[in-house]
């Protein structure tokens, strides 16, 4: 299989205000919220980083995003050091929940927006607004302000906009996270189909069930640290009468065992 | 260029495509500019009624007769406005002079002794006429006398066939404080262009990049495969322009409301006929835009530190009440007092360069050096800005 995304050693620390010391109950000046971590993403696959809130998947994928930099560490998108921004930015779609949309603009006029900073001619961004439009049922909404839009089609509205380059590489940060079912299930569906297309997917969750569902494979990922790598399928077979969950806290257990 | 050029459009398009923030921000400043400076003149108009309708009492010392007689030409002068006349004695001059301040009579006219017969003597009589600028009446009761005056002049010596040059007289104003000897135009313009600018850039500055963190809009600008120096340029230039826009909304709102204030004008001892040049008003140009490229980069600055919108104001409130407070302190300033020094202060200079344009007293090297130093200051603030949008800290503070 084809590599996409290389990660190497990396470590991510932030330095804490008073403040987050005091919820943390720590007198450190800094927290790490990477741990030199490793994996690799190939193409035509979709990837899970499963972890509890604070493990450091969204620091890891918004250092792929290239939105923070690295401590230390290295990180290839499609051959590409994420030093050169610019270049990673064409390729790639973050998708987040938190991504929000100028209420006042329509679907149709952000498409536009963001589809001309990527050099795209406009008979191919018509085609493909047209397409994603209609792929998330956009379409009939398409003159509407977004803050006159539900909040579902806002987030599909969001997601297209995300789309717009037709990524090679898909980066989504908690993608079911506040999506009603109907939502969520034409997002997960979406991802299949773009992984089918080989594309390189790499998802962040903490959603168990989910990363059953739609992973290749799978990363557990604690207090920073990368713990355990496998296939979905090889996780399961290898503990056979237990779901991805009771292996999650299989993982989760020894870990703070050995901790202590 | 191409990618500032996109960031630059979409800020624009926030005012342009919308009738309501189109109003908001480029209309209303100057309609409620217009509507103010309306009542002010509707109200000052009505003030000046009164004056022009007051009596005034005038003392008279030695006064001739072809005084006398000028006078009762001036009375059938159509709206020339009544006037009473009180003969005084030369040696309670001071005692006059002190009613006058004290708002009891409006003018002293001191005629030379034997002044009619001086003229026919061709001795060159004198007439000194005491009053108190302070008071809008005895203002009117100077120019009632000067009138009569010179139909003394034109009447009386023109048929004598004397030289109506003979006599001359001079006004002399009993108020004792120091005044300013700026028109009044360059007192108060400074004061209000400030605070259109500022005031505008204070609306759309703290929403560009606050308003965007807050709304969580920012992240999705981040991710666009454009350099961070493009989005924050184009922000700046967005910002700098809408300010000009609605500073420049205000300032006709001004002009509309010229003809309205005219009184206002008058009362100062000024003149409607405000001639500037095609060169001025390039020069006024170019300080409004780099008075609109340091407020929009000031605030920039404001907006790019806070967390929300409501911060960024509580940021920007003094740098507000300084911008406000300073124009006041240099009112009544004289340009000799000024140094060279001082156009190097930023925005202090802007005040001190206005006040001279607009006063015809510029010296173009106290304008170069404002817009110098005022350049320098902005690159410095979009350098900082630059270096701030990439701060990790400071833009994922929500």
């Amino acid at each position: 299989m084809q590599e996409s995304i290389v990660i190497k050693n990396l470590r991510k620390t932030y330095r804490m205000s008073k403040k987050q010391r005091q919820i943390e109950g720590t007198d450190n000046l800094v927290k790490v919220a990477v741990d030199g971590i490793s994996f690799t993403t190939y193409k035509g696959e979709i990837f899970g980083l499963l972890g509890p809130n604070g493990a450091g998947k969204t620091t890891t994928l918004r250092c792929v995003a290239t939105l923070i930099k690295p401590d230390s560490g290295e990180i290839f998108v499609e051959g590409i050091n994420v030093k050169d921004e610019v270049d990673i930015k064409k390729r790639i779609a973050f998708l987040t929940n938190e991504l929000k949309l100028e209420k006042m603009f329509t679907p149709n006029y952000l498409f536009d927006y963001f589809s001309s900073f990527y050099g795209i001619d406009s008979e191919t961004a018509k085609k493909r607004k047209k397409f994603l439009f209609e792929k998330f049922g956009i379409d009939r909404f398409a003159e509407v302000k977004i803050g006159e839009l539900s909040s579902g089609m806002q987030q599909k509205t969001s997601l297209a906009i995300s789309l717009v380059n037709d990524p090679d590489v898909i980066i989504f940060d908690e993608p079911t996270n506040g999506l009603d079912v109907i939502t969520a299930k034409t997002v997960t569906d979406f991802l299949l189909d773009l992984r089918n297309q080989g594309k390189s997917i790499i998802i962040s969750t903490h959603i168990m069930n989910l990363v059953e569902k739609i992973c290749d494979r799978v990363g557990f990922i604690l207090n920073g640290k990368l713990v355990h790598t496998d296939s979905v399928r090889n996780v399961l077979e290898t503990n056979p009468g237990k779901d991805i969950e009771d292996v999650f806290f299989d993982i989760y257990n020894e870990v703070n065992h050995e901790k202590h | 260029m191409r990618n500032i050029k996109g960031i630059f459009k979409k800020e624009i398009d926030k005012v342009f495509k919308f009738p309501r923030t189109i109003f908001t921000t480029l209309l209303l400043p100057g309609f409620i500019i217009f509507i103010v400076y309306f009542a002010i003149g509707q109200a000052v108009g009505s003030s000046l009624k009164k004056v022009q309708e007051h009596e005034s009492i005038i003392y008279l010392i030695e006064a001739p007769q072809s005084f006398y007689d000028a006078a009762e030409v001036a009375r059938n002068i159509p709206e020339f406005g009544k006037f009473t006349f009180q003969e005084k004695n030369l040696n309670d001059l001071d005692a006059l002079k002190d009613e006058i301040k004290e708002g009891k009579a409006d003018a002293v006219v001191v005629f030379d002794a034997d002044f009619d017969n001086k003229i026919s003597g061709n001795q060159k009589p004198q007439v000194r006429i005491y009053y108190d600028e302070s008071f809008n009446n005895s203002s009117v009761a100077l120019n009632r006398i000067q009138t009569i005056l010179e139909i003394q002049k034109d009447d009386y010596l023109r048929d004598m066939e004397i030289d109506p040059n003979i006599f001359a007289y001079v006004g002399e104003s009993v108020y004792e404080e120091d005044r300013s000897d700026g028109t009044f135009l360059a007192m108060i313009l400074p004061i209000l262009i400030l605070s259109f600018i500022f005031s505008s850039a204070m609306g759309i500055g703290t929403d560009a990049i606050a308003g965007e963190k807050e709304r969580g809009t920012l992240a999705k600008l981040l991710l666009l495969p454009i350099a961070r120096n493009d989005i924050i340029i184009g922000k700046i230039l967005s910002t700098t322009v809408l300010t000009i826009l609605s500073a420049l909304s205000s300032f006709l709102g001004i002009i509309a409301s010229l003809p309205f204030l005219k009184t206002l004008f008058a009362m100062d001892g000024g003149t409607m006929e405000i001639s500037y040049s095609a060169g001025d008003v390039l020069l006024l140009l170019g300080i409004l835009v780099l008075l609109a490229a340091l407020a929009s980069t000031l605030l920039l600055l404001a907006s790019t530190i806070a967390r929300t919108v409501k911060e960024a104001s509580a940021f920007a409130t003094p740098l507000f009440i300084a911008v406000m407070v300073l124009p006041m302190m240099t009112m009544f300033s004289d340009k000799s007092s000024v140094s060279r020094g001082v156009y190097l202060i930023p925005i202090y200079n802007f005040i001190i360069v206005l006040k001279d344009l607009l006063s015809f007293n510029l010296d173009i090297v106290n304008y170069l050096l404002t817009a110098g130093s005022s350049l320098v200051v902005i690159t410095a603030l979009v350098l900082v800005l630059v270096k701030l949008f990439k701060s990790e800290k400071i833009l994922y503070t929500q």
